[in-house]
């Protein structure tokens, strides 16, 4: 141990050790530049890594963004909507196809050569090509991955799509098994205790929502205000499944999926893709005098639900977005406008709080407030969300970041965030027995 | 006549005690698993953990009733959380008794129950419902 500290010592000037606490046996180190408390020397060195990684990093900017109609299309197979979506973000970026460097595919039901059949139509073959899954986070695992490969210098331009066909026509093999795939319990169900007990998604939050009620008070009205809200913004975004306003009424009364959670307050089963080609900022420059930057972008899997306070919260989002925060160096206030992952409407009074839009407890009174609403002060979910706009699972992770990025251009139409300067998104993934969500995605964008 | 197979091996018992859930302990943390912790705590990574018998009560974290199917039940069906000790909540069927709806904190009582047939076979697992 004392070794080890002294190796340490030698590297790290401004480390100071204490010697009467190596006697007690529990060496403690101090590093005066940085502590405010007593750190250990793994911490220490977890500070100074994070430094280091930071001088490393590069600036990552988004050059170019894609997508499709989100809807139901049977007939039209995952390769076609993808393909759409990457010529959308080909020729929104200027830049040529071949100067694509590397490629991230998501899609939650396949991933085996996504990319590489997307693609080769575009001339783009003979590179690095990776085919991702991480349930509805896949499409933000591969912005992700993508970020990482510009922000550590290992390319310098690439492209991340997210693709999901969910609607087959009735007599393909594929609608025959739909029924179980898409009853709710989410991938790798078969091998998932929760899910073979019958713990499918609508049922998971549901039971959140139960707690949100006996917990906070908030109340069945509250859920079928997010999807008011979110059907209401949808009807302004082109690209979206439902363009049609409901009322608080009927979302009340529209078929219980499970109790509290109505048919209204549910994503749709969808069809669609989008596609965000991302560059270092020395190359964005050349095509654009105000792109748009990656603040910060975060990827996590969740953490033992015996380690969690209440179901109420999802502790994978309060980390991620917590880790996405420090790196960007922004605070939540800062926050122009969010995309997040609604799939049921409680979802977004819990989603509200993890990531500090508003404090413990207080989500349903931020919404009863109509800061989140387009007019707001921080409006959630422009664009319709996952419940009114669509949720082709993958293609999500990836659209949220095309959302942000188009509202910080200023080119969102109707659903305009009036002088949006800095948005998040944020995509979470799956239920596992003992872990509850499974991971989360967050990238924050400024321009 | 069918035969009754557990849904999986080693996560609940039955004898004149009536049935309890399988789980095991770390001796360092003192953390509880259900299912069991196969090799080593999760929590602390101690190497040494002990089986345990747990279960027979609990309180009901969370529930709802499910209107849609899933892989192996009809709708509707009830279905919820039930929180023991050491922050462990287990996911199980509810079976409603009458007179006592469920209601957060209430008390849960375990018993074993066929919860579907499969290939000839009653497949048994653990449910719940109001003390």
């Amino acid at each position: 141990m004392t070794n080890f500290g002294k190796k340490a010592e030698t590297k790290l000037s401004d480390i100071n050790t204490n010697p009467s606490d190596t006697v007690t046996g529990t060496p403690k180190y101090q590093l005066s530049a940085l502590a405010t408390d007593q750190l250990t020397l793994g911490e220490v060195i977890g500070q100074l890594v994070w430094i280091k990684r930071r001088q490393i990093m590069r600036e990552v900017a988004v050059i170019g963004i894609g997508q499709t109609k989100f809807g139901r299309f049977p007939e039209i197979r995952a390769e076609q909507l993808a393909q759409e979506a990457v010529g959308a973000a080909l020729k929104d970026s200027g830049i040529p196809a071949k100067d694509i460097q590397v490629a991230y595919t998501a899609r939650s039901r396949q991933a085996s050569t996504d990319s590489q059949i997307i693609l080769k139509s575009f001339g783009i073959v003979d590179r690095e090509m990776i085919n991702v899954q991480n349930a509805c986070a896949g499409g933000s695992t591969a912005v992700h991955c993508l970020w990482k490969d510009i922000a550590y210098g290992i390319y310098d331009l690439g492209i991340a799509i997210g693709v999901e066909d969910m609607n087959y026509p009735k007599d393909h093999p594929i609608s025959q098994q739909q029924g179980k795939a898409l009853s709710g319990s989410g991938a790798g169900a078969a091998e998932d205790l929760e899910a073979t007990m019958g713990r499918t998604m609508p049922a998971l939050f549901a039971m959140i929502a139960r707690r949100q009620m006996d917990v906070y008070g908030a109340t069945r009205e509250d859920f079928a205000q997010v999807a008011v809200k979110s059907h209401r913004h949808a009807c302004l975004n082109p690209y979206s499944q439902f363009q049609k306003e409901l009322t608080l009424e009927e979302v009340l009364s529209s078929r219980m999926i499970s109790d509290p959670i109505t048919l209204y307050q549910c994503c749709p089963v969808s069809d669609g893709a989008a596609a965000v080609i991302l560059c270092s900022m020395d190359i964005a420059r050349q095509y654009s005098s105000r792109p748009v930057r990656i603040l910060g972008s975060a990827l996590l899997s969740g953490d033992y639900s015996f380690r969690a306070e209440d179901m109420t919260i999802l502790d994978v989002n309060i980390k991620t977005a917590e880790k996405a925060y420090k790196m960007a160096g922004v605070d939540p206030k800062d926050l122009d406008v969010v995309e997040m992952h609604d799939a049921f409407a409680p979802e977004e009074i819990m989603h509200y709080e993890e990531l500090g839009l508003c404090k413990r407890g207080e989500g349903a009174a931020l919404l009863r407030s109509g800061a989140t609403a387009l007019g707001g002060r921080v409006p959630v979910n422009p664009s319709g969300g996952l419940i009114s706009l669509g949720h082709p699972l993958s293609a999500s992770g990836v659209r949220v970041v095309v959302d942000i990025a188009r509202q910080l251009r200023g080119q969102a139409g109707n659903m305009q965030v009036p002088n949006a300067k800095m948005g998040l998104a944020q995509m979470q993934g799956g239920a596992v027995t003992g872990l509850r969500a499974a991971a989360c995605g967050i990238q924050i964008l400024a321009i | 006549m069918a035969q009754q197979v557990p849904i999986r091996k080693e996560l609940f018992v039955e004898d004149l005690h009536g049935p309890r859930l399988i789980g095991n302990r770390c001796k360092a943390c003192g953390q509880v698993f259900f299912p069991k912790a196969k090799t080593i705590c999760v929590n602390c990574y101690h190497k040494e953990l002990i089986d345990i018998e747990f279960g027979q009560k609990g309180k009901l974290y969370s529930f709802t009733t499910a209107e849609v199917p899933s892989d192996h039940f009809a709708p509707p069906y009830p279905c919820g959380y039930v929180m023991f000790d050491n922050n462990v909540n287990i996911f199980s069927q509810l079976e409603e008794v009458k007179g006592k709806p469920f209601k957060i904190g209430m008390e849960m009582e375990l018993f074993l129950d066929k919860l579907w047939e499969e290939g000839g076979n009653e497949i048994i697992g653990y449910k719940y419902k109001p003390v």
